[in-house]
């Protein structure tokens, strides 16, 4: 038994040390290294994954809108990679039509896959420090919708955690009458929840809501979602409203990071 | 014996562990982002950590564990150190239960050390991030979503633990000394 004791102190001391060298920064050399080659070597995995819920996010749009110009599309192109490729150029060019609108110093950046953790939505980027990348600017898609905020930087990768992570905190507004202030929140059963908002605003479903540009280096107006349903209990002094995000957060492939933002004007 | 071969009995044991520990840990990391999500709850580590240990491997598991589990903690978003610690002493858990309580080579025991192992991972894993959450600011939420993912993660791994691990005693039968020298 002591002999034990003895082996579990000595591994404790072992990690402690590790934890200890990787605070201090000796390790980051290691850390840049082994992210680079990681992701890099398991890009492919992740875009072939992205590629069959792009695909299938295609056939579900053609069978559920009959959408004409996507019917046409799928008949003139014929292959789901060629529509793949028609969606990611909208997409870009959805981004830049909104920063040419915007007077925000941004960078492009590819989705090149999520973190080893299942309990977390965090995805990988190919940008980082050396791009002028930092922790907290936001991420976003199309004209304007965010997704997510960058946590951790390496040279040429960066960490983005997405809204509906667990540990995802964004101040938001409700574009409503009151212009409700509230907290959207990840890592509930249902995705993302608008939570803190009091019981006397007016909330509908419908309802679209937007960065309150109330948390660090978020500017005001980048749009979340669309309020889906309220839950309202009589004696709570705060109601909740579940979202439904704008964005598809399973099917990333080119994002937009924010890099400085004091000049945003809000488009909205 | 030549100072060479002496010299290459230390270096290949070191050259294929450390290959070992870098495929694995690459191995979990491609499946997750190949996989679609439910696929993403089966542990693959705690999976051929319980399989190593049952099909008798030493203490150096656990140092296995360790190489393994440090590159993951590179690979995850949390705080650095969270899943090192979870993942070490789990893996040193398992080997001394197996060593002390369970020694018996059954296919239902892969089920329930795994089992095992994923609660005393999940449990040290949560401790880890209150224990963070102290020092730093993390703002985890221990929603009932969280626990059910938990709870999905566990049977998910041990479930497959019990056909895979019957597999390979399938396949080391296959492959015995005898069986090859006799064959």
């Amino acid at each position: 038994m002591k002999r034990r004791y003895q082996t579990m102190i000595g591994i404790g001391i072992v990690i402690v040390l590790v934890i200890v060298l990787q605070l201090v920064g000796i390790l980051r050399p290691i850390e840049n290294m082994m992210v680079n080659v990681f992701f890099n070597g398991a890009q492919f995995a992740y875009q072939s994954e992205v590629g069959n819920n792009g695909a299938n996010s295609i056939n579900q749009r053609l069978n559920d809108t009959f959408d004409p110009e996507l019917i046409q599309a799928v008949c003139n192109i014929e292959t789901a990679e060629n529509v793949l490729i028609k969606e990611e150029n909208e997409e870009l060019r959805k981004q830049l039509d909104f920063f040419s609108k915007n007077d925000l110093i941004h960078i492009g950046a590819e989705v090149i896959g999520r973190t080893v953790d299942p309990l977390s939505t965090v995805i990988t980027i190919n940008r980082g420090k050396k791009d002028g990348v930092i922790p907290t600017n936001p991420v976003i898609v199309g004209e304007g919708v965010l997704v997510g905020t960058v946590i951790e930087t390496f040279d040429h990768m960066s960490y983005v955690r997405l809204i509906n992570d667990n540990q995802s905190r964004v101040g938001a507004t409700l574009l409503n009458k009151d212009h409700t202030i509230g907290l959207v929140e990840g890592g509930y059963d249902i995705g993302v929840q608008m939570n803190f908002i009091p019981q006397n605003e007016v909330v509908s479903p419908g309802d679209i809501v937007v960065t309150s540009g109330l948390t660090e280096n978020m500017p005001r107006g980048f749009t979340i979602g669309r309020v889906e349903f309220v839950e309202k209990q009589p004696l709570e002094p705060f109601q909740q409203a579940i979202l439904d995000p704008l964005a598809d957060l399973s099917y990333l492939t080119m994002v937009s990071v924010v890099i400085t933002t004091s000049t945003y004007v809000t488009a909205q | 014996m030549s100072q060479h071969s002496k010299i290459l009995k230390k270096i290949i044991p070191a050259v294929l562990y450390t290959l070992g520990i870098l495929g694995l840990a690459f191995s979990k990391l491609m499946l997750n982002n190949l996989l679609p999500t439910v696929f993403t709850y089966i542990d693959i580590l705690m999976l051929f950590f319980v399989i190593a240990i049952m099909r008798g491997a030493d203490g150096g598991v656990v140092w296995f564990a360790f190489g393994v589990y440090l590159i993951e903690d590179i690979l995850t978003s949390q705080h650095f150190g969270i899943e090192l610690f979870a993942g070490v002493f789990t893996i040193l858990g398992i080997f001394w239960f197996f060593e002390s309580v369970f020694t018996n080579l059954s296919i239902w025991i892969a089920g329930i050390l795994t089992l095992f192992g994923m609660f005393v991972f999940r449990a040290l894993y949560c401790i880890g991030i209150l224990f963070s959450g102290l020092l730093l600011e993390n703002g985890f939420i221990f929603s009932t979503g969280l626990m059910k993912q938990f709870g999905i993660e566990m049977l998910c791994t041990a479930f497959l633990a019990i056909p895979l691990y019957a597999v390979f005693i399938k396949i080391g039968n296959m492959f015995t000394r005898e069986k090859i020298k006799y064959s």
